[in-house]
This record gives C-alpha cells, sequence and structure tokens, in this order.
C-alpha cells in the first residue's frame, strides 16, 4: 500500500459517526484488523456508490440489496488484497461492478423490477419496460467482460479513460472492445427483434 | 462515402469531426443497412442511458446486514480462540487429574467441558475443522 500524508475525513453525510482523523490508507488497514469504527466508515463513504450500481443494475430494491451485501462481505474479507496500486475508489469499483455482475447473471428471475416502473409515467410503462427487459435479457448474453465495459460506459455514462483505469486496459484497447460489444448487442438485439 | 461501423461508434459518442459527421449524415439517407444499425444500436444505448439515478440512499437493513454479518465473523473468531485456550486448560487440568486423581480437578474439568460446549452452541462461524478438533477435546476429557 502506498504511503501518503494523513488528512482528515469528514463523517460523509451525516453526524453519527465519530470523526476520524487517518488517513484512507490507514482506516483500510486498520478495517484490515476488523476494526468496527474503520469498517463503518468504509461501509458509510461507499455504500452510496454500491448502491446505486445495484439498484440501477437490478431496477429492484431487494435483489439490489443482497448484491450489495455481497459486494461489502467481499470487499471486507479481500480488503488485504488492496495494494494501492489503484485509487481504492477505484478497486472498490471494480471489485462491486464483478460482483454484482455476477450475482446478477446467477439470479434466475431477474427482470426490471417495481423501481424503475414507479419512475415511469402511466402512458410508457409498458413499452419502457418492455425495451428495459429486453435489453437487459441481451446484456447477459454478451461475454462478461463486454456486459461489465456496456454497463460502465452507457449506464454509469463513465469516460473511456475512467473505464481504462478501473478495467487495467489500454484507453485504445478500451475503445475498440466497447465498440465491438455494442456491435454484438445490436446483432442479439436484431435476432430478437 | 462506403458503410462504416467504427464512424457509428464514433457518432454515437459524439467523437466525429463536424465534417465526417455531415458526410456520415448524407450516407445515411441512401444507406438503409447503416440507418438500421444505427437506429437499432441508438434504441438500446437510449435504454441504458435513460435509466433513472433513484437517488435514494442504502436502507438500514443493509447496513445491519452487512456490519452484523462481518461482526458475527468476528465474534466467532474470538469465540474460536477462547474455545482453543479453554480446551488447551482443560488437557493441562486432566494431566492433573490423571496423575493425582483430585475430585477438585474432575469438577474443574467437568465444568470446562460445560463452557466449551456453550462456547461451541455461541459461534456458527467456527470452520468444520476447528468444530471436529474441539469435539474431540470435549469427548476426551468426558472420556478422562
Amino acid at each position: 500500500m502506498s504511503e501518503s500524508a494523513p488528512e482528515t475525513f469528514s463523517s460523509p453525510r451525516g453526524s453519527k459517526r465519530i470523526e476520524l482523523k487517518f488517513s484512507e490508507n490507514q482506516i483500510i488497514e486498520r478495517a484490515i484488523d476488523r476494526d468496527e469504527e474503520a469498517m463503518g466508515y468504509i461501509y458509510e463513504e461507499y455504500s452510496p456508490l454500491v448502491w446505486s450500481l445495484a439498484l440501477r443494475y437490478t431496477g429492484n430494491q431487494s435483489l439490489a440489496e443482497d448484491a450489495s451485501a455481497a459486494v461489502f462481505i467481499r470487499l471486507f474479507k479481500n480488503l488485504h488484497k488492496f495494494r494501492g496500486e489503484s485509487a481504492f475508489k477505484t478497486w472498490l469499483y471494480r471489485l462491486s461492478i464483478n460482483t454484482i455482475i455476477n450475482y446478477g447473471r446467477r439470479e434466475k428471475k431477474f427482470r426490471a423490477g417495481e423501481l424503475f416502473e414507479n419512475h415511469l409515467g402511466e402512458g410508457d410503462k409498458t413499452e419502457e419496460i418492455e425495451a428495459r427487459d429486453l435489453v437487459q435479457r441481451l446484456l447477459k448474453k454478451l461475454p462478461r467482460r463486454d456486459e461489465k465495459l456496456i454497463i460502465m460506459r452507457e449506464m454509469e455514462g463513465m469516460t473511456y479513460q475512467e473505464i481504462a483505469n478501473i478495467s487495467n486496459l489500454k484507453l485504445s484497447t478500451v475503445k475498440t472492445r466497447i465498440f465491438r460489444a455494442r456491435l454484438k448487442l445490436r446483432k442479439l438485439y436484431e435476432e430478437e427483434v | 462515402m462506403t458503410c462504416s461501423n467504427k464512424n457509428l461508434n464514433k457518432y454515437i459518442d459524439g467523437d466525429l469531426e463536424p465534417a465526417a459527421e455531415k458526410k456520415l449524415l448524407s450516407h445515411l439517407k441512401v444507406c438503409p443497412t447503416c440507418a438500421n444499425t444505427l437506429k437499432s444500436m441508438e434504441k438500446m444505448i437510449g435504454v441504458l442511458r435513460n435509466i433513472p439515478d433513484y437517488d435514494r440512499s442504502p436502507p438500514q437493513s443493509l447496513r445491519r446486514r452487512v456490519l452484523g454479518e462481518t461482526a458475527k465473523t468476528r465474534d466467532g473468531a474470538a469465540l474460536l480462540k477462547l474455545g482453543l485456550t479453554l480446551a488447551t486448560f482443560m488437557i493441562i487440568v486432566g494431566f492433573f487429574f490423571l496423575f493425582t486423581g483430585d475430585k477438585k480437578a474432575s469438577e474443574i474439568l467437568e465444568y470446562s467441558a460445560a463452557k466449551l460446549q456453550d462456547i461451541y452452541g455461541e459461534t456458527e462461524e467456527i470452520s468444520s475443522y476447528y468444530e471436529d478438533e474441539l469435539f474431540t477435546a470435549i469427548v476426551m476429557m468426558i472420556d478422562y
């Protein structure tokens, strides 16, 4: 883990937690030793990111909770593997997207859920939900690697450079792979419609 | 202009130079294949890009679940250490009882065995290997 100058991390979104005057690296080291406060800090800091990804990917509160829980349990088990070669957030995002996609693929009854329906107007519900379900199904027919890239680019709205950082790939490779993934997705769409 | 999926891709990303974009748009008017490809790609990408950002905070149940689960693992590990310490203590007392036949040592052993069973009952996270080890220790102590 790389050494960085300690800085103060204030309590995100809230007041309940005690303010920790440690660098993020120090917090991570404490969490590896199962320090409850440090683990709580990591949860508070990053749960909105994980939750948002899981919720948008599943469109279902219950599935999103299962997937998010799987991410954090895996995170705390594997925290010692974080070597500081990338930003912690990048490392966490990589772990989150892998876990959530794996979870989604295992879930047999996976479909666009009630949350998505609640966000639509009465008139466009059926068409939008059908389109969402279709794309969701087609995404799962892509190789995992392609599905992950499409989610990061289209669902999460990341830049190619951000995706390259998370995926440990060259920028040009990311562009080529996303281009090919889009073509594959389009081919699947044509076969389906 | 010939058909180029690469240009369609750049167009979707908004990365096409104005002159190339103008050429592509002219091409789309006369090439139904490219026009259809673009239409279906934009439709799918549009669906993904328009998934609403629900702007919801994670539920409290998730926090309880995540931190509760990890606390259980931590408590399990602590109980495991306690159980192993107790088992070691029982072995020492067991030898003492074996050589002296002291009645007090027998009572201590019985009490320790009961506590060890309580510890086992409370922990679900101890691996089967350690479960076997602990039970073997208990059985050996009771046999003594």
